[in-house]
C-alpha cells in the first residue's frame, strides 16, 4: 500500500496523472510520422524499379569474367562455345559469310591472292582501322615471296596455315582461331584476317592504327610539384605509363570485356602482395556484374559498382595522375581503368583522400603537413561560411562580438532580403558564373568570371540588395572551395553547402549542430567496398593518423594504413627494415 | 496486382513524406530577428525616479501587486547604439552621437525594459557592457534585488560590468563629445594597472557572487565633472545590507589597494618627512597574505605586505659619495620610508573600514573561513562587530631593486 | 554485400568500447552536476565524491562485464530469455525500458529547456526534440559499428572543446573559492557521493558491448579507461565552475557551466564570447547520450519479440515525446531525475544480482543432474 501511495505522488509531482494535451498528443504522432515517412521516402528511392533491376542483377550470375590470359591459354586452350558460328574449309563460303555480316560496310577491304598455282588465300580488313603499312610490309611481301617459290601445292592447308604462323609472318600479334564470330569481331576493331582456301582456320593479324593523343600534363589536376605525366584516352599506352613506373613482378593487371553491344577493355591494376584479396575478389565481382550496352567513360563504372547511390560522397576517386594511381596502389588499393578514358578509378575511397594530394609527399613535410591543414580548414568554411553567418546574423547575434555584431548591423541597413535570401542569391549566382565559365573556351571564360564577379558583387552592394559583408563571405566560400584538389569532393561540399544553409535559417546554430550530427552520421554509415568512409580518424589507429591530418616525416611513415588491412604491412624502407623486427610481434597479433 | 498495390502504398508514402518535409521547412524560422531591427544596447543606467516623476501614474505597467513593491520608482536609461554611425559607414555624418539613450519610468526592472518596445526597436541587451547605479539609489535599495533581474534573465550576460554613479548614472551617458559613454568607461577602465584608484572591474557575475555569500567589497564609482566622465572613488558596499554603506578617499583605495595586493603598477609618493624632500615609488609588484590567528576566542589577523619597485623619481638633493655605506644608507632610509607610508595608508584604510564601516572589504572572513571553518561557523553571524574589534597588525616589507633609468652609481661622478 | 562484409566485422576494440561508455554517461550532467553537489554538500569538495563516485561505478560496471562475459557474442537482451525463461525475462526487461524510456525523455527535455533558453526562445520545444530524435534514429539503423564510429569522432572534439573552455575560465578563476580542502570533515563528501554517482547514469550500455566485442575480457580495461575521462571531465567542469563562481553562487543559477563560461570575454580576438563552442559540443553530447539509449531501447524490443529494429526505433518516439513533454516546468524535470534513481538502481543492482542468483541455481541443477 505504502509503495502504491508513494508512486502516486511521484506520479502527481511529476504531472504524469494530467492527460497529456491535444498538441503533445499531435506532435507524438508526429514524431513518429516525421521519421518514419522521411525513412519510407528514402527506401522508396532506394527500390525503386531502375534499382531493383541493378540490385537483382548483383545477385545473378557474372556477366563478364576476367579475360584469360596467353598464359593459361598455352596451358588450357580456349573452350569452343556452342553457339558460335565456325569456319568452313572453302574460302568463298568463308567470304560469302563475312559479307553477309559486314558486307555493306564501305570499308571493308579484301585482298585475294594465291599461293603457288592452286592455294587461293583472301586478306580482309577494315580500311582504316588497319595499318596498311604494317600489312603491306610483313604480311604481303614475304607472303608473296613465298607463293612464288612455288613449294606449296602439296600441302594440307591446315598445315600450311600452321606453317604460315609459325614460320612465315613475321609479326608478333598473330591468332589462330577456328571461329568465324572471333575474326568478324577482331577485324572490326582493327585486325586483318588471313583466310586460306581448303583452311578453316583463320590468322588474326593485330595490326591496328594507333591512334594516340601526346601524353600530356594532366588537365584537371594541375601540380606543382611531380610528373608532368597523364593518363590518355588508350588503355594500352596507360599500362605502359603504369608498368613503366612499377617493376614491382606483384604488380597486377587483370582485364575484363565489359558492354554488351561496345565491347570495352577494363583493366584492374593491383599489387598482389599488399592489397587484401577480398578486396580484389570484390571489385571483380562487382565490375563483372556490369551490365550495359556501352562504357563511354569510366564514371559509368563507378556509379555502377559505388556502394551507396544516394551519398553525396564519391566512392571511388577519380584521377588522371600515374603517380596518384601508384601511390594508391602502394598503400593496397586498387585502380580500374576503361579503354577511352584517360580517368584512372581507386578503390576503396576514404575521408582523408578528398583531402590530400601526392604533393603532400613531394614536399618535406612541414610544408606537406601545414597545406594539408589549410585544406581541412578551406573545406570547412566552404561549407560552414554562409550557414555561419546566417546562424549568427540572424538568430544568435549575442554569441558574436560586439563590434562586429555593431558593423554587421550596420552593413545590413537597408538591405530588404532575410539573410538566407541574400545568401542564395549570392551563392547560386557564383554557382552559376562557375558552371558558365566551365563550358566557355579558356579566355573568354576568365573574363566571365571577372566581369561576372566584378558586377554582380560590386553593384549588388550598391544596389542595397546584398550587404558588403555577405559579398565576402560568399567570395571566400568560392575561393575555398577552389582549394579543394578532388572536383567531386568539392562538387559535394558545393550542394551540402546549401542544405546546411536552410538549416541554420531554420534553427539557427542548433540546426547547423543537426546538420554536422546527420552528416557525421551518414559518413560513419557509409562504406566504400566494405571500408568504413571515415576510417583513418576513427577507429582510432596512431599508424594511420600520421597521415590523416598532418604528414608526419617520410621515415616515420613507416607501416602501410592499416585500415586497408595490406597483407604487407611495411613499407620496404631502409628506415624500415630496422624497425621491423620491433613492430612484428605487435603485428602478428593485430592481423 | 500485388506488386502493383505495393507500388502504389509506395508512392502515396512518398508523396506523404514530401509533404511532411514541406510542412517542416515552411513554418520554420520562430526566431529569426533582423540584425538591423535590434536595439543594440550597450549600457543601462539605474537612477531613482526624480521627484516630479513619483506621482506619474505609468500609462502601461503598474504594479499588480504580485511583485514586491519598490518604495521608490525606478528610472532607466538604455543607451542604445546606431549602427549606421558607429559603425562608420560613410552617411553618417561626424557630428552626430553615435547613440542614443532612452529613459522609462516605473516599477520593475523587466516591465521597463519591455516597455521599451513601445518606443522604438525591442532592447537587445546581450550586448550591454556596463550597468550604472546611482548612488541615490544603491543607499536605499538592496542591490540583490535590482540586479536580480539582470542575473535571471538570459538576455542580459553575466559579463556586464557594474558601477556606481555619484551623480545621476543616466547623466554618464550624456556626456560631451561623440564616442559611445561606455567605451570611453571600458577603455578607462583597462587603466587600472597604472593607477591604484581604478579597481579591478566586478562583473555581474562577480557582485551577484558577493551579494549571495554576503561579503563587503568596493565598487568602483564614477562621476561626471563638467561634462567629462571621470573615475570617482571606490564605493562601500556592505555585505549584509547589500547597500552602499559609504566612500573611499583617494589615500584609502591606496591602502585598500596594498592590503588586496592583487594589483600591479602604482605609484607611492613619500611626502616630506623630517625635511627630507619627496621621492616617487614605483610598484613593480606587490603581494599581501592575510593570516588569521585564532588564540582561543582571540580573533586577530596579520596582514603581510610584500612590494618590489623602484624609485622612479627623486627630488631629494644629489648626494655625491663614492661610499659604498652610504649608498646602502640611503637604500635603507629609502625603503624604510616607503614602508612606513605603505604602513600608513593601510592603517588610514583599516581605520576606515573597522571603526566607521564596519565592513569586511579586504577578505578576512574569507581566509578564517579557508583556515578555520569551525571558528568562522560559530563567528559568522556576528562578523561584522567581531572584525571591527579583530586587532589588524600590517607587516611591510619592500624591496627596491632598481633606480630607473638614471643610476646611481653614475650621478656620483 | 556478399564477401565485403567481412572485410570490416564491426567488432568492438576495448578503445571504442571506452569511447561510447564515455559518450553515454557524459550528458547532462556536464551542466548540472557542480550545482547538484554544491546543493548536496555545500563545500567546495565536490571533486572528491566524483572520483569516489567514478570508482563505485567501475565496480559497478564490471559487475555488469564479468555477467555479459559468461555470454560471448550475446547481449543481455540476447541471453536473458534463455537465463530466466521468456516471462520473467520480459517482466524485467519491462522494467529496464521504462528506465530508458524516462532517461531518453529527461535528456531530449533538458535539451529542449536549454536550447529553448539560450538559442532559440520562440521555437516550440516540440521541434527541437522531434528535430533531434529524427536524427538519433537515422543513427540507431547504422548499428553498433556506426554508432561507435560516431562516439569515437565526437568524443574526442567534446574533450577538446571542454577543455579549452575550462582554460579560457581561468579568467574568472579563484582558487580560494575551493578552499578549504575537507575543511568540514567527510560527513559532506559522504552527502555528496549519491548525487555523483546518480550522474554516472549510461554505464548501462555495458549491457550490450561486451557481447559486441571479440574479446569481452577486454572490457574491464575499457570499463576504467571510460569512466576515467569521465570523471576527468566533471571534475575538471566542477573545479572549473566553483572556483569561478564560488559555491553559494553555484547553487543559485540552474546552468552553472553555462554561467560561467558567460561570466568573461575576451576582448580584441576573433571569439570575444564562448558560449556557442560550449553550446555546441554539449548538443552532441546530449545527441549521443540519447541515441544510445535509444539503441538500447531498441535492443531491449528484442526481449518482447520485436525482430525489425526498424519497427521499434520509430515507436518508440511518441512515447519518449509524451513523456518528455508531460513535465510542466524545469523544476519538475529536474524532480523527475531524482524519481529514476529507483529505477537506475534496479537495473543496475537487481539485475545483476538476480543474474548472479539465477546463473548459480542454473550450475547448480546442472550438477546435480
Amino acid at each position: 500500500m505504502r509503495i502504491l501511495h508513494n508512486m502516486v505522488m511521484i506520479m502527481r509531482d511529476l504531472s504524469l496523472l494530467k492527460i497529456p494535451t491535444w498538441d503533445i498528443w499531435l506532435a507524438a504522432g508526429f514524431s513518429f510520422l516525421a521519421p518514419y515517412l522521411v525513412y519510407r521516402l528514402f527506401h522508396w528511392l532506394g527500390t525503386n524499379e531502375q534499382f531493383m533491376k541493378r540490385w537483382k542483377s548483383l545477385k545473378s550470375k557474372p556477366k563478364a569474367s576476367a579475360q584469360p590470359t596467353l598464359c593459361s591459354q598455352l596451358r588450357q586452350p580456349p573452350e569452343k562455345t556452342e553457339d558460335e558460328a565456325m569456319l568452313h574449309r572453302s574460302l568463298n563460303q568463308n567470304v560469302d559469310a563475312i559479307c553477309k555480316q559486314i558486307g555493306d560496310n564501305t570499308d571493308l577491304y579484301l585482298r585475294p591472292f594465291q599461293f603457288g598455282q592452286h592455294m587461293k588465300a583472301m586478306l580482309l580488313y577494315m580500311d582504316c582501322a588497319t595499318d596498311k603499312q604494317l600489312l603491306d610490309e610483313f604480311v604481303l611481301k614475304p607472303l608473296m615471296r613465298l607463293s612464288s617459290d612455288g613449294v606449296t601445292d602439296r600441302m594440307d592447308p591446315n598445315r600450311f596455315v600452321r606453317r604460315l604462323r609459325l614460320e612465315w609472318i613475321p609479326m608478333s600479334e598473330l591468332e589462330d582461331t577456328a571461329s568465324l564470330t572471333r575474326s568478324i569481331s577482331a577485324m572490326l576493331v582493327g585486325s586483318a584476317v588471313l583466310l586460306v582456301d581448303g583452311s578453316d582456320h583463320a590468322i588474326l593479324i593485330g595490326a591496328k592504327t594507333k591512334l594516340l593523343r601526346a601524353i600530356d600534363e594532366p588537365s584537371t589536376e594541375a601540380l606543382v610539384r611531380g610528373p608532368r605525366l597523364g593518363f590518355i584516352e588508350s588503355l594500352r599506352a596507360n599500362t605502359v605509363i603504369l608498368r613503366d613506373r612499377t617493376n614491382d613482378p606483384n604488380f597486377k593487371v587483370i582485364g575484363f570485356e565489359l558492354g554488351q553491344r561496345n565491347r570495352k577493355k577494363v583493366s584492374l591494376f593491383y599489387v598482389q602482395d599488399i592489397a587484401q584479396p577480398e578486396l580484389v575478389e570484390e571489385v571483380k565481382r562487382r565490375i563483372s556484374q556490369i551490365d550495359v550496352d556501352d562504357l563511354p567513360e569510366s564514371g559509368y563504372i563507378e556509379q555502377l559498382i559505388e556502394d551507396n547511390y544516394m551519398s553525396p560522397f564519391p566512392q571511388l576517386q577519380t584521377t588522371e595522375r600515374p603517380d596518384r594511381v601508384i601511390a594508391g596502389l602502394l598503400e593496397g588499393r586498387v585502380a580500374i581503368m576503361l579503354d577511352g578514358s584517360p580517368f584512372a578509378l581507386i578503390a576503396p575511397v576514404t575521408f582523408n583522400m578528398l583531402l590530400q594530394t601526392p604533393e603532400d609527399y613531394y614536399t618535406r613535410w612541414i610544408p606537406g603537413s601545414l597545406l594539408r591543414v589549410l585544406r581541412y580548414v578551406s573545406a570547412f568554411v566552404s561549407l560552414f561560411g554562409p550557414a555561419l553567418y546566417i546562424a549568427f546574423i540572424s538568430f544568435h547575434q549575442g554569441l558574436i562580438p560586439t563590434k562586429l555584431a555593431i558593423s554587421m548591423s550596420g552593413t545590413r541597413e537597408g538591405v530588404p532580403f532575410p539573410p538566407l535570401v541574400e545568401a542564395l542569391m549570392m551563392e547560386i549566382a557564383i554557382e552559376i558564373l562557375r558552371e558558365a565559365g566551365l563550358r566557355l573556351p579558356k579566355p573568354v571564360g576568365q573574363a566571365v568570371g571577372l566581369v561576372g564577379g566584378l558586377v554582380i558583387g560590386t553593384a549588388a552592394v550598391e544596389a542595397h540588395l546584398v550587404s558588403p559583408l555577405m559579398v565576402i563571405v560568399v567570395a571566400l566560400t568560392a575561393i575555398t572551395s577552389f582549394a579543394i584538389p578532388q572536383y567531386e569532393a568539392g562538387v559535394a561540399i558545393r550542394m551540402l553547402r546549401f542544405i546546411v544553409m536552410f538549416c541554420a535559417a531554420t534553427l539557427g546554430l542548433y540546426g547547423i549542430i543537426l546538420f554536422i550530427l546527420m552528416l557525421l552520421t551518414h559518413v560513419v554509415k557509409l562504406k566504400s567496398f566494405g571500408l568504413p568512409y571515415v576510417s583513418p580518424a576513427v577507429p582510432f589507429r596512431s599508424n594511420d593518423w600520421q597521415d590523416f591530418l598532418l604528414r608526419l616525416p617520410l621515415f616515420k611513415l613507416v607501416l602501410r594504413p592499416r585500415m586497408l588491412k595490406p597483407q604487407d604491412q611495411q613499407r620496404e624502407t631502409d628506415i624500415a627494415k630496422k624497425g621491423g623486427d620491433r613492430d612484428g610481434s605487435g603485428r602478428q597479433s593485430q592481423s | 496486382m500485388k506488386p502493383n498495390c505495393k507500388l502504389k502504398l509506395r508512392r502515396h508514402l512518398a508523396r506523404w513524406s514530401c509533404l511532411l518535409l514541406a510542412s517542416l521547412v515552411l513554418p520554420g524560422c520562430w526566431d529569426a530577428r533582423m540584425i538591423n531591427q535590434l536595439s543594440i544596447t550597450s549600457g543601462v543606467a539605474l537612477d531613482q525616479a526624480p521627484p516630479e516623476l513619483m506621482t506619474e501614474e505609468g500609462a502601461v505597467g503598474r504594479n499588480n501587486g504580485n511583485l514586491p513593491q519598490n518604495p521608490d520608482r525606478l528610472q532607466v536609461t538604455f543607451e542604445i547604439i546606431i549602427p549606421k554611425i558607429a559603425s562608420g559607414m560613410p552617411s553618417g555624418s561626424s557630428t552626430v552621437k553615435p547613440f542614443t539613450n532612452i529613459t522609462v519610468t516605473g516599477d520593475t526592472m523587466h516591465e521597463l525594459t519591455r516597455r521599451i518596445a513601445l518606443e522604438t526597436n525591442p532592447i537587445f541587451a546581450e550586448h550591454a557592457k556596463v550597468i550604472l547605479i546611482s548612488r541615490q539609489l544603491a543607499e536605499k535599495v538592496d542591490l540583490i534585488r535590482l540586479l536580480n533581474m539582470f542575473y535571471r534573465d538570459e538576455g542580459y550576460r553575466e559579463s556586464c560590468v557594474i558601477f556606481l554613479t555619484e551623480s545621476d548614472a543616466k547623466s554618464v551617458f550624456s556626456v560631451k563629445g561623440n564616442d559611445i559613454p561606455t567605451d570611453t568607461i571600458m577603455s578607462i577602465a583597462d587603466n587600472q594597472f597604472r593607477s591604484t584608484r581604478v579597481l579591478p572591474l566586478l562583473t555581474l557575475q562577480k557582485t551577484m557572487e558577493k551579494l549571495t555569500n554576503g561579503t563587503s567589497f568596493v565598487l568602483q564609482s564614477l562621476n561626471v565633472y563638467n561634462g567629462k566622465l571621470m573615475f570617482h572613488s571606490g564605493a562601500v558596499i556592505d555585505g549584509a545590507t547589500k547597500r552602499f554603506t559609504g566612500y573611499m578617499g583617494a589615500l584609502e583605495m591606496q591602502g585598500l589597494a596594498w592590503l588586496h595586493g592583487k594589483k600591479t603598477g602604482g605609484l607611492v609618493r613619500i611626502p616630506e618627512f623630517e625635511g627630507k624632500p619627496s621621492f616617487v615609488y614605483e610598484v613593480k609588484k606587490m603581494t599581501s597574505r592575510i593570516i588569521p590567528v585564532v588564540n582561543g576566542d582571540q580573533i586577530s589577523f596579520r596582514v603581510q605586505i610584500r612590494s618590489r619597485g623602484r624609485i622612479s623619481e627623486d627630488w631629494r638633493p644629489l648626494q655625491i659619495t663614492e661610499n659604498k655605506l652610504d649608498i646602502e644608507r640611503l637604500l635603507q632610509d629609502s625603503r624604510r620610508d616607503v614602508e612606513r607610508e605603505i604602513r600608513l595608508m593601510t592603517q588610514k584604510t583599516l581605520d576606515l573600514i573597522q571603526r566607521k564601516y564596519q565592513t569586511d572589504i579586504i577578505g578576512c572572513s574569507n581566509e578564517l573561513r579557508i583556515h578555520h571553518p569551525q571558528v568562522w561557523a560559530k563567528v559568522k553571524p556576528q562578523w561584522k562587530r567581531i572584525f571591527a574589534e579583530a586587532p589588524i597588525t600590517v607587516d611591510v616589507s619592500v624591496d627596491i631593486e632598481d633606480f630607473g633609468l638614471e643610476n646611481m652609481q653614475l650621478q656620483k661622478r | 554485400m556478399g564477401p565485403a562484409a567481412n572485410l570490416n566485422p564491426d567488432d568492438l576494440s576495448p578503445t571504442q568500447v571506452a569511447v561510447i561508455l564515455a559518450n553515454a554517461i557524459l550528458g547532462t550532467g556536464i551542466l548540472t552536476l557542480p550545482r547538484l553537489l554544491a546543493v548536496a554538500m555545500d563545500t567546495p569538495d565536490g571533486w572528491v565524491p566524483i572520483m569516489i563516485g567514478g570508482l563505485i561505478v567501475i565496480a559497478f560496471a564490471s559487475w555488469l562485464v564479468k555477467i555479459g562475459s559468461r555470454y560471448p557474442g550475446q547481449t543481455f537482451f540476447d541471453y536473458s530469455p534463455t537465463l530466466f525463461g521468456v516471462w520473467l525475462s520480459r517482466l524485467i526487461v519491462g522494467v529496464m525500458i521504462v528506465y530508458f524510456v524516462c532517461i531518453a525523455a529527461y535528456e531530449v527535455r533538458v535539451l529542449a529547456e536549454v536550447v529553448d533558453m539560450f538559442l532559440l526562445e520562440q521555437t516550440p520545444k516540440s521541434v527541437i526534440i522531434i528535430t533531434m530524435m529524427c536524427v538519433s534514429a537515422y543513427l540507431v539503423f547504422g548499428g553498433i559499428g556506426a554508432i561507435s564510429r560516431m562516439c569515437g569522432l565526437l568524443l574526442p572534439l567534446t574533450v577538446l572543446v571542454l577543455f579549452f573552455c575550462f582554460a579560457l575560465s581561468m579568467k574568472s578563476f579563484d582558487a580560494n573559492n575551493l578552499r578549504p580542502v575537507l575543511g568540514e570533515g567527510v560527513y559532506p563528501v559522504l552527502k555528496g557521493i549519491w548525487p555523483s554517482a546518480m550522474n554516472f547514469l549510461g554505464f548501462e550500455i555495458m549491457y550490450i558491448l561486451p557481447g559486441r566485442m571479440k574479446h569481452p575480457k577486454k572490457a574491464y580495461r575499457a570499463v576504467w579507461y571510460g569512466i576515467i575521462i569521465v570523471v576527468a571531465v566533471y571534475s575538471f567542469s566542477y573545479i572549473a565552475v566553483i572556483g569561478g563562481l564560488s559555491t553559494e553562487a553555484t547553487k543559485t543559477v540552474t546552468w552553472p557551466l553555462i554561467s560561467l563560461i558567460r561570466s568573461f570575454e575576451y576582448t580584441g580576438i576573433l571569439f570575444e564570447r564562448f558560449d556557442s563552442f560550449l553550446m555546441a559540443i554539449w548538443i552532441m553530447q546530449i545527441y549521443t547520450a540519447f541515441m544510445l539509449f535509444h539503441y538500447l531501447l531498441v535492443s531491449s524490443l528484442k526481449v518482447f519479440g520485436v525482430r525489425r529494429p526498424y519497427g521499434g526505433a520509430f515507436a518508440v518516439l511518441p512515447v519518449i515525446y509524451i513523456l518528455a513533454m508531460l513535465p510542466r516546468s524545469t523544476f519538475a524535470i529536474l524532480s523527475l531525475f531524482r524519481y529514476v534513481e529507483y529505477l537506475f538502481l534496479f537495473t543496475i543492482g537487481v539485475v545483476p544480482a538476480l543474474c548472479m542468483v539465477m546463473n548459480w541455481i542454473r550450475r547448480r541443477s546442472q550438477h546435480e543432474a
